[in-house]
């Protein structure tokens, strides 16, 4: 586990609380402590835990309303819940799986069944994880895949509309790669791909979303950017390509990309689908051109 | 649990007026924890004297239902049996003033047995 894991357990008692802390003790595990279900949900919404120890008798809110409330958000939907609950508290356990609950857990606890229990949601987290990140990734080239450039697009375009941000967006494909493969071969190409990704990585600002949307087309979201500012990206891109010491070692006259640039502004309203297109013309145009250059996409204000 | 067969528990094995020692294993751990579960009795007396006393059920049934979830996890089951039968007795719709003081009083005398350390032998 790279990150430690995190547990929060919202209880009203107190004794509870202390209890949970000695049993799990030897866990590999950040607990943190609520005593009530409103302040326990603001809690998950700033720690974001693993997993969720959640009383189902509280005074206010009780349990069921709060695990309600986790399952909405999108963030805390994996959260792993564990309901604690009276041996003889007659609670509808079917309404708490069907809430989206994992587990329950009865008190008195049994020391060791706590422990294991929780134990053993923490490492299902922890593959639920994995899984989600593996199925995020491009094999190849180990960048972000399609399915996670269009998830992460649908985000920032969400955001930008609420926030008045800018949003820059690059879509960079390699020049003759259909030519590299016919005559070096499809490992080579590979290992053509494998390099320009590193090269897109390592050119790219912290902040910048590097995926491969297909074929050798790769494509960049970059947040809070200007038309101006990703065009300096872009171009940097292009020119660390074509510089690269390593790339001729695999094809005798080197490697170059074309790069699509295209930008909306602070307010501006597009789809997602439009917003592709105009980065796509802008490349097609520097494909035209020569290739091995940066071509911006017109504004809409221009228009 | 039914009502005889809590009192013949009670009357064999907590029959008296000495310590009350827990069930949980003994450790530096355990010991840590009974410590801070005697420092909540305490509180919980106190707060079921003054339910009690105020005549305040919802007080009463707060303690009782606290004590009730934690006692049997702390190896003291009785706290969770009596903890329950007071519980049970304030959620019920026909029960006498009678019947609750009886139950408090019961609960509060084990409360204030419950002691750190364990059983000799």
């Amino acid at each position: 586990m790279s990150k430690r894991a995190k547990l929060l357990v919202i209880d009203d008692s107190e004794m509870t609380h202390q209890l949970i802390r000695a049993h799990l003790k030897s866990l590999p595990v950040k607990i943190y402590l609520s005593n009530n279900g409103l302040d326990g949900f603001e809690k998950a919404m700033k720690i974001k835990p693993d997993v969720l120890l959640l009383d189902v008798n509280m005074p206010g809110v009780n349990g069921f309303d709060i695990c309600a409330m986790i399952k909405n958000e999108t963030q805390l939907r994996d959260t792993r819940v564990i309901f604690l609950t009276g041996q003889d508290e007659i609670v509808d356990k079917v309404r708490g799986f069907d809430l989206g609950a994992s587990d329950y857990v009865t008190k008195p606890f049994d020391p060791v069944e706590l422990k294991m229990r929780v134990s053993s949601h923490l490492e299902t987290k922890r593959l639920i994880d994995l899984l989600a990140r593996e199925a995020n990734l491009d094999s190849l080239t180990g960048l972000h895949n399609r399915k996670y450039f269009d998830e992460r697009m649908d985000q920032e375009m969400h955001r930008l509309n609420r926030r008045y941000r800018e949003l820059g967006l690059l879509c960079i494909d390699i020049d003759n790669f259909k030519a590299i493969n016919d005559m070096y071969g499809h490992p080579v190409g590979d290992d053509v791909m494998r390099g320009v990704a590193d090269l897109i990585l390592k050119t790219g600002r912290r902040s910048d979303v590097v995926c491969r949307y297909g074929g050798d087309e790769f494509v960049m979201i970059l947040p809070d950017t200007n038309a101006k500012q990703a065009t300096r990206v872009g171009t940097r891109i292009v020119e660390v390509v074509r510089e690269d010491d390593e790339l001729p070692k695999l094809v005798e006259q080197g490697v170059t990309v074309s790069v699509g640039v295209a930008a909306l502004l602070e307010g501006e309203r597009a789809d997602i689908k439009d917003f592709m297109k105009r980065a796509d013309e802008a490349l097609y145009i520097s494909k035209r051109g020569g290739k091995d250059c940066v071509c911006v996409a017109k504004m809409n204000e221009w228009e | 649990m039914d009502q005889g067969h809590l009192d013949q528990r009670w009357r064999e094995v907590y029959g008296g007026d000495g310590p009350i020692y827990s069930t949980l294993p003994d450790g530096p751990d355990e010991r840590e924890l009974l410590s801070f579960f005697v420092g909540e009795m305490t509180h919980h007396i106190k707060g079921l004297e003054e339910g009690m006393r105020e005549g305040d059920m919802q007080k009463l049934k707060m303690h009782a239902h606290q004590i009730k979830g934690a006692g049997g996890s702390f190896g003291f089951d009785i706290l969770t049996d009596l903890g329950r039968e007071l519980d049970d007795l304030l959620r019920g719709e026909v029960t006498s003033e009678d019947e609750i003081a009886d139950a408090t009083e019961r609960l509060l005398g084990v409360c204030r047995r419950v002691s750190v350390g364990h059983e000799m032998g």
